[in-house]
Formats: structure tokens, C-alpha cells, sequence
């Protein structure tokens, strides 16, 4: 996973067509506000052993991760998603451990991205 | 420990202001952020500058010079009022329809406006400094309702059904279905958009109708929002004076040191502003109505035009790009975000079309599907499943679960557009054919219309699956069927290309196969044939000698495209092929994966 790009702008080259700086900033704010509390639900998924939960808060992490191109993110996520359904614990907490760490370097990656966008 | 506003959050419904408005709140945010800063994103929108520079005016004393410029307008009054405004007419604009029945957008904005007029009024009578924020906060009071309507369109129905019409009540109706007030959405989500506390907290306050408590500015215009609210909730526009013997109201404005009879003099100023802030937002002035339970007399609010399109993802992000996609085609969206309230959605809109995501908690997109097409209006509904799901026989699935269409998740834009663009002219076509139709034969019609592809007149999957089902048992003799499928027609499945090519495809298919063959056409660019009698060998002659007269036939677009290939997969029922979705996935197969190496050739399933 070390091979994913904290962030690979193709997407936001795509939302940025579709529908401009407003669209991005729109995305990136929801982005902000609701990984946390996912990431949350990931670790205390995992201290419950709460398998299914943790499928579903992985599986929605790994999709919006990708909307905005946070792929190493998103990477981890899907990881993290296919370990759940397996039940492989161990793996599951190595990598809840890295996804707080991506988050944070996907957030700085896009907020430097958004302050050179284009004016609307 | 859950936190029902950050639920609703989640959810990537709630309104939130646009265009211009997204690049203040995030300008709001930014410390460093100038008054030159906020005067040149201003600058992009004219009208909104020159809204803004109204209410700045008639906010500032008349006596003084007027303000000209939003930069005059953001010294004079506070860089965070005028951002404030600013935000809150951007709203307006981006919110004045929506798809909760019992919810009446049009009346909602039009007494906005009359509760924001009345605010800026009272305020200037009573604290001139106060009156930007009066006129925002006057504006968003009820902003909380419209959160609510918003994000639960179904519930938020239901509530409105129960009301009887006492602002308290509806705190305790909402709190009780939803498990929040509008009071409390309202506050939290003007917070979020960085302004001032002091608006959020007289919002709550007044719609809890308990000014008391808080800063001595926070009490002050909470008050004059309730004063404000129940002029413009039953007053303004009414024709004629009805204020003089309201007691309520008399007591309402005691409390503010207004006395009554002052009103006199105001009320013909609150009824211009109200009337020219309609006018100039595209808002019909509507005169106060009794919101609960009677519907109101005047019914003229415009329906929206154009067919409903059903958009479904629990995550909010792939929501968002989502809705965002098909507004910006110009249609017309309803978002959900579980498969529950699609479901209900869907039975109360009846949308034109279901775009759902595949994997959500509870119902998720497939169930949802097949308990639509169970009902009346899911058989005419064009279901497009979208899926993050990797695995090969993803497709088979979705279609068996009877979706029209199957788009891979992160989709493009523009590919998604595409696939729309063809679904909505499809179901315009089978409209018209089902208007067309004798009233006594639309039952036949519509079991008939839903076994068709309309690009192609062919029968289509559902017909051949249900076909293939009744014959699948009925005879010892060999049964084979052949997928064909036209070379590249992955890349212009759904453009005008794909439909073209398919369309001369079906045609030829129609002449040179007997009246008796099963032909049918599943999706852009493919088909099934069903060869009843046939075991492998005769059916990959047969589709051998199909692919030969296809080449010969020459089939393509004048000019510039070269004359199409196909190929071919075919499957003979076996014991592996052993029921008859187990022998159309087969074939399938055979043809994907043989045409990727080697196209224009039959492949035979293994």
C-alpha cells in the first residue's frame, strides 16, 4: 500500500469539471467532517470485535476516500474492508492503526490542493 | 453517544448554501481572510452584491450617505454581517423546491423573506446595530424545518401530518419522530457555517419561544424574532390591517418597548421590502395560510418539471457527487440514503428512474430493486445498480436481480450522464407507448412493454430469462444459448454510436434468423440468443456462421467507423449449466472473456 499516492488528483480534475472549486470545497468540507467519525467506528468496531461493523465502516471509508482521490487512504481501507470479512484480527488492527495517519496526510494533501485552485 | 445532528450530517442532505456562498464560508474560516478578500468573491455575483447592498442600506440609518460598494458595506457593518447575509441568500436560491410532500417550499420562502423583512424593521426601531443580523437571522429562523423536510422527506411528512399547528408542538412531534427539533438543527448548522453565536442561539431560542437566558444582545433578537416571526407567519400580505386587535402580538412588542399602534407607520415598509425581496429572488409573495392541516387556498406553487430521477447511497460523499451529477445535467434528483426511504420515496414520487448504490446497510440497492419490481410503478421504473464490487459475476447479479443497467463505482461523470441521458429516453418512449394503448389493453401493454427493449423493439433479459425458464425443463432435446455481443461496444455502449450500431445489428438479426429463433437484446450492443434442440456444436456453427454474415453484411456508420465484428459466447444446458441463470451466466461469460483476447471469433464455454 506504501505504493499509493496520498493523493492523486485525477478525481479532483474530474469533480473540478463537474462542478468547480464550489463542488470540491462542498466535498472535501463533508470529507473533513465524517472521516473522523468513521475512523471512530473503525477502532471501536475492532475493540468490540464487531465484525460486520467493521466491514461497513470500511467499506464506506474506502469509497469516499476514493471520491477525492486519497488513495493510500482508500487503499488501506479496502484492506482493511477484505481482513474484516475474514476476521483476520491482527491485520485488521495493523492497519486501523495506519488509517488515522493516512487521514491526516490526505487531509493536509487536500487542503494544499484546494488553496491552488482556480478562483470560481 | 450518538448524536442525532451529526447523523443528519452525515447523511450529505442538509441544504447548504452555494455558488458563491461556499467560497465566503470558507473565506469566513480563514483567519487572515481581509475585507478585500470577501469583496472580490462577492464581486462574481452581481445580484447577490446588489441584495447584499440593500439590505446593508436599509439596515444602515437612513440619514447617512448610501453604501455603493460590498466593501463600503463590509466596513460599515462588520465583515461576518455582511458574510452572514451573503450566505444566507445564496440558501434561498439553492433551496426553493424539494420532494417532502407535506412540506410547502414555496409558502416556507415567502414568509422567510416576510419574517426577515419584519426583523430588519423592529431591530432598527429598537437597536439600529442589531439589524444585519436581525435580517439574516430573520431570514434562517425556520431553517431548521426546511434541515429537517431535507434529509426525511417521508418522516418529516408524516410529522407535518400530525401538527395542529403550535410552534411547541412541532419541537415535541419532531423530537419524538427523528429524535431532534428543528430548533436544535437549526442552531447547530448556522454554527457550522461560521456565523455568529449570537444568530444561532436567538434562532433556538425564539423557536423555542424561551427568549430568556443568554447574552443581553442574544435576548433582544430573540425577542424580535418572535415578534418578527408572528408578523410575518400572520400578517404581512394579508391586504388588510388585522394587527391593531392581535394580542399576542401587542405583547410581543410591549415586551420589545414597542408600542403597536406604532406599527402603523411600519407595516407598509415591511410589505414593500418583503414584496421586493420576492420579486427580486424568484419568490412568490404568497399571503399567510394556516400551515397545519389546511391546505392552503392558493395551490399555484409550480410543480417542478421533468421526469424524477431517485438517487441512492448511504455515503454521503458518493451521494453528493452523485445528486451534483444530475442537477448539473438539468435534471430533476431526489436523494435517499438508505434503501428504506428509496423504497418509500419511490412508491410516493414514482421516479422515472433508480440510480441505487449496491452495498448499504439494511436493504440494500438489489432487495431494493426487486421489492420495487414487485410493485405497480417499479415495473416501468429503469433501475441502474452501481457497484464498487469487484467481483466478475457482479453484473449477472444486478441483472438478475432485474436492473436495467450496471455502472461500476467510482463512475465518471460524463459516463454516468450518458447512461441517464439513454435511460430517460427510453422511458419516455415506453410512456408514450403506454399512452398510446387502449385503456382496457394497458394491462397487456405494460407485460408486454417491460419484456421489450425499446431501442431495438427485441424482447429483452426479462423476457429471456422468463423464456428460457419455461422451457428450460419442458423437453429431453439439447438447449443451447449464444451471447453475442459487438467488438469494442464497451466504449460507445452508451453514446449515440452504440445505440446506432445496435439498432442496424437488431435489424439484421431480424432478417436472416427465422421467425422462430428467440433473439433478444439485453443491453447496448448485446444480445442472447435462446436455441432450443441445439447442443454446443450446432449452436457455435450457428453462431459462426451469424458472425461470418454480419461481416458481410457490411454494418457501421457511413464513412468513418469500419464495418462492426462480433463475437460470440455459447453455453449448452449441462450439469454444470444446470438452471437457466446458471446457463445465461455461462454464455456470458464465454463471450466476455473470449472477446477480450480474441475478438470476431465464437468461444464456446468451457
Amino acid at each position: 500500500m506504501q505504493d499509493q499516492p496520498v493523493l492523486d488528483r485525477a478525481p479532483i480534475v474530474d469533480l473540478l469539471d463537474l462542478g468547480g472549486p464550489d463542488l470540491v470545497q462542498e466535498l472535501t468540507e463533508l470529507f473533513f467532517s465524517d472521516t473522523p467519525g468513521l475512523i471512530a467506528e473503525i477502532e471501536t468496531a475492532l475493540e468490540a470485535e464487531d465484525w460486520e461493523a467493521l466491514t461497513r465502516a470500511s467499506h464506506s471509508l474506502k469509497s469516499s476516500a476514493f471520491y477525492l482521490g486519497a488513495l493510500a487512504l482508500s487503499e488501506i481501507s479496502r484492506l482493511l474492508e477484505s481482513s474484516s470479512r475474514s476476521g483476520e484480527e491482527a491485520h485488521c488492527k495493523e492497519l486501523s492503526a495506519q488509517a488515522p495517519v493516512a487521514y491526516e496526510a490526505a487531509k493536509a494533501a487536500l487542503i494544499q490542493m484546494r488553496s491552488e485552485l482556480p478562483p470560481a | 453517544m450518538s448524536d442525532a445532528f451529526l447523523e443528519l450530517a452525515r447523511t450529505g442532505k442538509l441544504p447548504s448554501p452555494s455558488g458563491v456562498g461556499t467560497r465566503i464560508l470558507s473565506l469566513t474560516q480563514d483567519e487572515s481572510a481581509t475585507v478585500d478578500d470577501v469583496a472580490e468573491v462577492l464581486a462574481r455575483d452581481p445580484a447577490l452584491t446588489g441584495r447584499i447592498l440593500h439590505v446593508a442600506n436599509s439596515a444602515a440609518q437612513a440619514r447617512s450617505v448610501p453604501l455603493t460598494t460590498t466593501k463600503e458595506a463590509a466596513m460599515r457593518l462588520g465583515l461576518r454581517s455582511v458574510s452572514s447575509i451573503a450566505v444566507g441568500f445564496t440558501l434561498v436560491s439553492s433551496n426553493q423546491s424539494g420532494i417532502c410532500e407535506g412540506f410547502d417550499y414555496a409558502a416556507f420562502w415567502s414568509r422567510s423573506l416576510a419574517t426577515a423583512a419584519a426583523a430588519g424593521m423592529l431591530a432598527r426601531e429598537i437597536e439600529p446595530a442589531l439589524a444585519p443580523e436581525a435580517f439574516t437571522a430573520g431570514l434562517l429562523s425556520d431553517i431548521g424545518r426546511l434541515a429537517l423536510a431535507t434529509v426525511n422527506p417521508v418522516v418529516y411528512t408524516s410529522v407535518l401530518g400530525s401538527w395542529h399547528g403550535k410552534r411547541t408542538e412541532l419541537l415535541a412531534l419532531e423530537q419524538k419522530a427523528l429524535g431532534i427539533d428543528h430548533a436544535a438543527v437549526a442552531a447547530r448548522m448556522i454554527l457550522g457555517w461560521g456565523m455568529p453565536s449570537l444568530i444561532s442561539g436567538a434562532i433556538e431560542a425564539a423557536a423555542r419561544h424561551l427568549p430568556e437566558g443568554g447574552p443581553a444582545a442574544q435576548v433582544r433578537l430573540a425577542r424580535i424574532l418572535i415578534a418578527a416571526d408572528h408578523l410575518g407567519t400572520h400578517h404581512v400580505g394579508k391586504g388588510e390591517p388585522s394587527w391593531q386587535e392581535d394580542a399576542e402580538l401587542t405583547s410581543l412588542l410591549e415586551a420589545l418597548g414597542i408600542d403597536v399602534l406604532d406599527l402603523a407607520g411600519h407595516m407598509p415598509d415591511i410589505e414593500a421590502e418583503w414584496r421586493e425581496l420576492a420579486s427580486d429572488l424568484a419568490i412568490k409573495p404568497l399571503p399567510p395560510w394556516d400551515e397545519a392541516g389546511a391546505a392552503r387556498e392558493d395551490p399555484a406553487a409550480p410543480k417542478p418539471e421533468g421526469p424524477l430521477i431517485l438517487a441512492v447511497d448511504n455515503d454521503p460523499i458518493a451521494l453528493k457527487v452523485l445528486t451534483n451529477c444530475l442537477h448539473r445535467a438539468g435534471h430533476r434528483v431526489a436523494p435517499a440514503s438508505s434503501g428504506e426511504e428509496a423504497l418509500a420515496l419511490a412508491l410516493q414520487h414514482q421516479p422515472a428512474i433508480l440510480i441505487t448504490d449496491w452495498q448499504m446497510p439494511g436493504m440494500d440497492g438489489l432487495s431494493l430493486c426487486r421489492a420495487l419490481r414487485r410493485c405497480e410503478i417499479g415495473r416501468s421504473l429503469f433501475v441502474i445498480v452501481l457497484s464498487g464490487r469487484d467481483e466478475a459475476d457482479a453484473c449477472t447479479q444486478a441483472f438478475d436481480a432485474e436492473a436495467n443497467d450496471f455502472i461500476q463505482k467510482p463512475f465518471h461523470p460524463r459516463q454516468l450522464i450518458a447512461r441517464v441521458k439513454t435511460a430517460l429516453s427510453l422511458h419516455a418512449a415506453q410512456s408514450s407507448v403506454a399512452n398510446e394503448k387502449e385503456p382496457t389493453a394497458a394491462g397487456e401493454a405494460l407485460g408486454d412493454d417491460t419484456e421489450r427493449d425499446h431501442q431495438t423493439g427485441l424482447p429483452n433479459r426479462l423476457f429471456a430469462t422468463s423464456h428460457l425458464t419455461s422451457i428450460f425443463g419442458s423437453s429431453s432435446k439439447p438447449l443451447s444459448v449464444i451471447a453475442l455481443g459487438i467488438d469494442g461496444i464497451a466504449e460507445v455502449s452508451s453514446t449515440l454510436i452504440g445505440q446506432d450500431l445496435t439498432r442496424q445489428l437488431a435489424e439484421h438479426l431480424k432478417e436472416v434468423l427465422r421467425r422462430d429463433d428467440v433473439v433478444t437484446c439485453t443491453a447496448s450492443g448485446k444480445f442472447l440468443l435462446l436455441c432450443p434442440g441445439a447442443n454446443l456444436l450446432d449452436a457455435a456453427g450457428l453462431a459462426d456462421r451469424l458472425r461470418i454474415g454480419i461481416m458481410d453484411a457490411k454494418i457501421g456508420l457511413s464513412g468513418h467507423v469500419e464495418a462492426l465484428t462480433v463475437s460470440a459466447g455459447v453455453a449448452e444446458r449441462s450439469h454444470v449449466a444446470k438452471t437457466p441463470a446458471a446457463l445465461l451466466q455461462l454464455a456470458e461469460a464465454a463471450l466476455e472473456m473470449g472477446a477480450m483476447d480474441a475478438p470476431n471469433q465464437v468461444h464456446p464455454a468451457a
